[in-house]
């Protein structure tokens, strides 16, 4: 309603104009600071508090470019941001740094709109000269940044322009189908403090774990407060962090998060059963049975977060160099080349024993490689075998095998024996060895349970290639199929059975690389899909390998930790650190 | 005369593993006077040191006593307590041991140790006083000396001052002397009568050194089996039982006419290289010292049958000469001849059985993991295919079991000690087995090289009177090395001095006294008689 | 040659042995520093190979060792393979935990270990079943128990010190005691059967020497007797096993570190034998071999001085 100027205005009318105009200055001035802040729906929670958290082991840098170990990336993942995230919930790509983003010629540009005002935690600007001096990095072949090679499509990098200051254009090779996934997890640098070290040649050694706090800086939630050598990492709340709650305050509500390096798993939970920590992140089963029993009376928040993107698999040596070399691996390998042979070993393994023996039925029983984590590309018709030693021993009988008293020979008359190595250092998979062992008996095959030290068997299964067969679990990458391309992939890294491929070895196999190169390029979702699908039916018919069981992400919350989430990525449950908050 | 201790009544057992009990004294009762001294005499194990401990009241772990009464003064040691019976030992008993170089703190200095005796000795010119007292000349040396520096018997002096530093009314000796060389012994006789002259302290001494007590005390306790079976007063002490199986060895030597072995030219520099003989170079024997002249052309020859005792003083050469005919030793030149064919370079496996070595340490000549049956028939296996006779036949078993069965009786030993070990055995007992052993393949020698030297009196007697049935019957020649020319005088047929590494001169056991010339003889006669002269 | 300086340069030639020991085992062992990255999905072949050959792993073993000592020589012990720096500095900032750690247990371990040894009679026996106990129960379990044991009573000590930047040093102290308290008493119980055992055995020993029998019967005063006759008697094994106490300072505490997350060299040396990171091993053994050699010379010396036997052979 207009009321005319020469009237005096009451004076509570004139109070409240003031505290509006107030309001409206308060408002702006935070809309200036924090720029286009991103708002967090959902999130509610109050200010303070500290997080105690632990890390297996110390990480070995705090660079976000050469993190590879697993808690090296924790803290990373909490101290940096990337431009593009995947929501760990929907599993489907938002708007991080960039607040959103325009795909163009069919899928070969992505033109990204960064946000306006963003700061590093140091306070200096964050602007697309940042963006371009981090893929600079990332892409630089002489840093060997371990991120280069999925930046790379087709061979050939990926182009990044910048438009203006908060524009950046990135031209693909090809189409690619996940591109817009890739900037999931790519930690922005601030170039202002490492592109000096990167002209001298230093950025390698750069932000180790003893470098002052003063000379890092992140976009993330948390940042550097302190390192204590062999004890913990100390991170203090961001206050230039981009991130607004739906109220309009700033995140993240904690003040201070610390790491402590506990090596032990034991150690651990008596420490969060003591309270001195809060979160407990990649529990195994045991210690997550042992605390569920203590959680009614503590009121721990046990999370089962359901399968994450492990696979325990029993891996057979389909290596083509053994022949002449290894004369006992080549024996084994003369069943094993037999897919019958794969199968029926498939079919005597009872996986519904092993996820309740093992992993106390924390884990889900598998049929590919492909972990439920990965619902929608899941194949639908792949069913994890049911044990069926009936079945098994005719797909033997089919092949030439015959069983004598109650042993198995084939059709050379040589007993069926074999060893599993099994790493002794994880009791889980030295248990699903010797489970497999008794499996395989009831089929009157002799197999052997052999245990080695982690490193000595991973030589064995990657350099020397002398082992009949190996317990060993692999995560994928990501959600997606692209995520395991290495291990489909004939010449790929992870290519376990049979490595060092020039040409694939099999018509199979071939027929899998074709597939997955074809996937790689799809814009349509739905055929991309199918053929994924057609992978691992003929990974099904084939068996390469014989897929068992994905643990599930298991954690532990103290009871008045708000807003925790498990996720299967990276990392495990710190993705929304930010929006951690204390019940008061 | 007020005794000034009194026991009644005592017995004394030990308790050993398994529940046995070793009783040790039996219904002991004796009383000594003011200034008197009592001497307690005895074979080893009746039960002498643990009279004594008893009285102390130190080192009683593990045993069970009874008693009717223990008077010390006019006290009653029953009554008293632990820390009262300390007391009393610091300020009115003294006490020497046998061993005195292990009985003093090898990480301590001399004087402090006489410091801590307290009394007399309790400031530091207190403690030289004392030393002088006991005998030293260079007492400011001795004080700021460790224990390993000085000899056995200046520790035993120093010991001494201990015991008297305090002016005890009671002085109690364990075999003061038993340890100890001819001129220490001396000293600490000398010293123990001028103490007595002096102080009219009373003590108890025991020895088994029958010519110590003759010299000292006032009467003599013998002991056997815990119980005192004589109380012998002292002017009375009529026979030492020694002499009587000296005359019967005596009366062996001359039968014998072929020489055993023939020693000429012997020379042995210890430091210098071996001979080249093929044999493995042998370890310095004796102690290491550079280019020592051990043996310096020795000269001599051993009848048949006969008894020769080679006398010298500690470092003469008498181990290295043993050595030397036992084949432990090569000399580097000279030769020896055993029954006319020669034991150099070359030794053949037969001479080397029948020449036999009996060493003084036999805690060191028994393999520990043996029974005595193992230790006896082990020569005879390792010399088995030339044995008995020269018929080249073997022994079997049973027979090399009879064998030792039989030796083991030559030697007074019972048959149930064919199943103990050398660890279930007393030093006597060890030294005959050792002879037993040695005995077990019959040898034409027999070497002792200060076999008899720290068993007591009484046992040393019966071996040599062992050794000498044997020779009657086996035709045994036996030379004996040792620093005990007293024994020796009676023991044996012919007496060789040794000094510096030569045979001095040789004499027939009777006439030595007479006929011995040599300055080192005419030493180890005037220790000898200075000994006899305290009677 | 002085015996010192034959020792000190046997000491040398003995490290250098054990640098070159260590060398060749690391090489021997199987599985290198790369061995875990193949299984990263991310990373293709190629980046591992130029990976490896940016690395000195690709250069021969000699070549290798030869470029180490070099560097050693003046005090470069290399960089760390996964931490990308200077071994020195990252074992020099954990080496005084370790030993603050280690020597407040095995101090902790004599202390209680001379106490209880020295007592006798039924506490004797007392002191000598609990040492059996303590020792039949692997470190390990045994410092779980008692982490399990401070839960139970809430004595649990905050993981990391509580930060305050401005706190007086008292402060620190405070926390830091309480944080090294239960890592030591681990340590301490650990280590307390060795010391008690030979304590009891030593003394036992020494009360039946004759010369100590001797003070007794000549009556010497009480203190006397302990002081300078029974202690002396029964120091020479003792002193033997603080040498090697004091030698093993560096490792003995490992174990009990990574269980407790003590910030010292266990975790650090742990994960890089797991990761074949050869630096920080070589300098980790080389550190202790030292620690070893300094603590039997150290208590060489301490008998040389103790028995005038030894000084008069020296001599």
């Amino acid at each position: 309603m207009y009321e005319p100027s020469g009237r005096p205005r009451p004076l509570s009318t004139q109070a409240a104009r003031l505290i509006l105009i107030f309001l409206a200055i308060a408002f702006v001035s935070t809309q200036t600071l924090s720029g286009q802040a991103l708002r967090v729906a959902g999130a509610s929670g109050l200010p303070g508090g500290k997080l105690n958290c632990s890390l297996r082991a110390e990480p070995k840098t705090l660079n976000p470019v050469f993190a590879m170990d697993v808690s090296s990336r924790a803290v990373t993942s909490v101290m940096n941001a990337d431009l593009l995230h995947i929501n760990r919930k929907t599993d489907v790509v938002e708007a991080g740094l960039a607040r959103s983003w325009e795909v163009s010629r069919g899928g070969q540009t992505y033109t990204l709109h960064l946000r306006r005002g963003v700061r590093f935690s140091d306070g200096a600007p964050f602007t697309a000269d940042d963006v371009l001096f981090s893929f600079r990095v990332y892409l630089n072949p002489d840093l060997n940044a371990p991120q280069r090679d999925l930046l790379i499509i087709d061979g050939k990098p990926l182009q990044v322009t910048k438009v203006d200051s908060l524009t950046v254009r990135f031209d693909l090779p090809r189409p690619y189908a996940a591109a817009a996934r890739l900037f999931d997890g790519l930690a922005m640098l601030p170039s202002h403090l490492l592109e000096p070290l990167e002209k001298s040649g230093k950025l390698k050694d750069a932000w180790s774990i003893a470098t002052p706090p003063a000379q890092l800086a992140g976009l993330g939630p948390f940042r550097l407060k302190s390192y204590r050598p062999g004890q913990a990492v100390i991170l203090e709340r961001n206050a230039y962090f981009w991130k607004q709650d739906p109220a309009g305050h700033a995140l993240p509500y904690l003040d201070e998060v610390d790491f402590a390096f506990l090596a032990n798993q034991d150690a651990e939970s008596v420490r969060f059963a003591a309270g001195q920590l809060d979160l407990l992140a990649r529990l195994s089963a045991d210690s997550y049975a042992v605390l569920e029993k203590q959680a009614p009376q503590q009121h721990f928040q046990m999370m089962d977060g359901g399968p994450g993107l492990e696979f325990d698999f029993l891996l057979f040596n389909l290596n083509s160099d053994v022949a002449g070399r290894l004369p006992e691996a080549a024996a084994a390998q003369k069943w094993f080349s037999q897919s019958v042979f794969r199968r029926a070993l498939s079919l005597a393994v009872n996986r519904d024993v092993l996820v309740n023996l093992v992993f106390q039925n924390h884990a889900a029983p598998l049929a590919t490689p492909v972990t439920p984590a990965s619902q929608t590309w899941l194949n639908p018709l792949a069913h994890p075998d049911k044990q069926d030693l009936p079945q098994a021993r005719a797909l033997l009988t089919s092949a030439g095998f015959q069983s004598r008293d109650g042993a198995l020979f084939d059709s050379a008359g040589n007993r069926v024996k074999f060893t599993i190595l099994a790493p002794s250092s994880n009791r889980q998979r030295s248990e699903i060895a010797s489970l497999l062992r008794r499996d395989f008996a009831e089929l009157g095959i002799d197999a052997q349970v052999v245990s080695l030290e982690f490193r000595s068997l991973l030589q064995r299964v990657t350099q020397n290639h002398d082992y009949d067969t190996a317990v060993m679990g692999l995560s994928a990458g990501d959600t997606e199929p692209n995520g395991n391309l290495s291990l489909w992939l004939s010449d790929g890294s992870l290519h376990l059975w049979n490595l060092g491929q020039k040409h694939p070895a099999t018509q199979w196999e071939s027929e899998i690389d074709d597939a997955m190169h074809r996937q790689m390029y799809m814009t349509n979702m739905a055929e991309r899909r199918k053929t994924y699908f057609r992978v691992q039916q003929i990974y099904r018919e084939q068996m390469p390998f014989l897929s068992l069981a994905s643990p599930h992400m298991l954690g532990a919350a103290q009871a008045g930790l708000l807003g925790v989430l498990s996720s299967a990525l990276d990392p495990a449950m710190l993705d929304n650190v930010a929006v951690f908050s204390w019940k008061r | 005369m007020q005794p000034i201790l009194a026991i009644e009544d005592l017995s004394l057992v030990y308790r050993l593993p398994k529940g046995r009990r070793l009783g040790v004294l039996r219904r002991v009762s004796l009383s000594i006077g003011a200034g008197e001294v009592v001497g307690l005499l005895g074979p080893s194990g009746s039960g002498k040191t643990s009279l004594l401990r008893y009285i102390l009241g130190v080192g009683m772990e593990g045993s069970e006593s009874k008693c009717a009464l223990l008077k010390f003064e006019d006290m009653n040691l029953l009554a008293m307590n632990h820390w009262q019976r300390h007391r009393l030992r610091r300020e009115r008993m003294g006490i020497i041991f046998q061993d005195p170089t292990h009985r003093l703190s090898a990480f301590r200095r001399i004087r402090r140790q006489l410091e801590d005796a307290g009394g007399s000795c309790s400031s530091e010119s207190g403690a030289l006083a004392s030393l002088e007292r006991v005998g030293f000349v260079d007492p400011g040396r001795i004080a700021s000396s460790f224990p390993y520096e000085l000899s056995g018997g200046e520790c035993q002096r120093i010991a001494t001052a201990q015991a008297i530093a305090a002016n005890p009314m009671l002085l109690l000796a364990d075999e003061p002397t038993s340890a100890l060389d001819t001129v220490a012994q001396r000293q600490i006789l000398d010293l123990m009568l001028k103490i007595r002259r002096e102080r009219k302290v009373a003590m108890m001494v025991i020895s088994h050194d029958p010519e110590l007590l003759r010299a000292l005390a006032d009467r003599v306790l013998r002991l056997h089996d815990g119980v005192i079976v004589g109380h012998v007063p002292s002017p009375a002490r009529s026979r030492s039982p020694r002499s009587k199986p000296g005359t019967t060895l005596q009366m062996t030597g001359e039968r014998a006419t072929q020489s055993v072995l023939d020693v000429r030219d012997l020379t042995l520099t210890f430091g210098l290289p071996q001979p080249e003989t093929g044999w493995m170079p042998l370890p310095d024997w004796g102690r290491t010292r550079k280019f020592h002249a051990a043996l310096q052309g020795v000269n001599f020859s051993v009848q048949q049958g006969s008894f020769v005792a080679v006398v010298g003083r500690s470092g003469s050469g008498k181990s290295t000469l043993a050595a030397c005919i036992a084949g432990i030793a090569l000399p580097q030149s000279g030769e020896m001849l055993f029954c006319e064919k020669p034991l150099l370079p070359v030794r053949s496996q037969e001479q080397r059985a029948q020449i036999q070595l009996i060493l003084q340490d036999t805690v060191g000549a028994l393999n520990p993991r043996l029974t005595v049956a193992q230790i006896l028939e082990e020569p005879l296996r390792i010399h088995r295919n030339q044995l008995p006779g020269k018929s080249g036949r073997r022994y079997t078993d049973k027979q090399m079991q009879a064998r030792a069965y039989s030796i083991l009786g030559d030697v007074s030993l019972a048959p149930e000690y064919l199943t103990r070990t050398p660890a279930q055995l007393s030093g006597g007992e060890r030294q005959r087995v050792a002879i037993a052993r040695a005995l077990m393949l019959q040898p034409t020698l027999l070497l002792l090289d200060e076999a008899l030297t720290g068993l007591d009196h009484d046992l040393q007697d019966s071996i040599l009177e062992l050794l000498g049935d044997l020779r009657r019957h086996k035709e045994l020649t036996c030379i004996h090395f040792t620093h005990d020319l007293r024994r020796m005088l009676i023991a044996a047929d012919q007496i060789a001095v040794m000094d510096e590494g030569l045979i001095v001169e040789v004499h027939p056991a009777w006439e030595f006294a007479r006929k011995a010339c040599h300055p080192a003889s005419v030493r180890l006669l005037d220790a000898m008689l200075l000994d006899a002269e305290e009677q | 040659m002085h015996p010192l300086a034959r020792r000190l340069l046997y000491s040398l030639v003995s490290l250098i042995a054990i640098s070159m020991l260590c060398f060749a085992l690391l090489r021997a062992a199987p599985g290198d520093y790369f061995s875990e990255l193949r299984l990263e999905p991310g990373l293709s072949q190629k980046t591992l190979t130029t990976m490896e050959e940016q690395s000195d792993l690709s250069k021969p073993l000699i070549e290798r060792y030869a470029l180490w000592c070099k560097a050693a020589v003046r005090g470069d012990f290399g960089l760390s393979l996964t931490y990308h720096l200077p071994v020195v500095q990252l074992l020099g900032e954990r080496i005084a935990n370790t030993l603050m750690l280690a020597g407040l247990g095995l101090l902790g371990a004599w202390i209680l270990g001379l106490l209880l040894g020295s007592v006798t009679g039924w506490p004797a026996i007392a002191a000598r079943a609990f040492a059996a106990l303590l020792w039949s129960i692997p470190e390990p379990i045994l410092a779980l128990l008692l982490l399990l044991g401070a839960l139970r009573f809430h004595a649990l000590s905050p993981l990391v010190e509580i930060s305050s930047p401005a706190g007086s040093s008292w402060m620190h102290l405070r926390s830091l005691a309480g944080r090294i308290a239960l890592p030591a008493l681990a340590m301490t119980l650990g280590y307390l059967p060795v010391v008690l055992r030979h304590v009891q055995r030593g003394l036992d020993a020494a009360r039946r020497a004759p010369a100590v029998e001797a003070a007794r019967a000549h009556g010497f005063t009480r203190r006397r007797i302990l002081l300078s006759y029974l202690l002396p008697e029964a120091a020479t094994p003792l002193i033997s096993l603080l040498g090697l106490g004091i030698g093993s300072l560096l490792s003995a505490s490992l174990f009990v570190e990574v269980l407790f997350g003590w910030p010292g060299l266990g975790q650090l040396l742990l994960n890089a034998i797991l990761a074949r990171d050869t630096n920080i091993v070589v300098a980790g053994v080389l550190c202790s071999a030292v620690m070893l050699i300094t603590g039997n010379l150290f208590a060489d010396l301490l008998l040389w001085l103790h028995d005038p036997r030894l000084r008069a052979v020296a001599r």
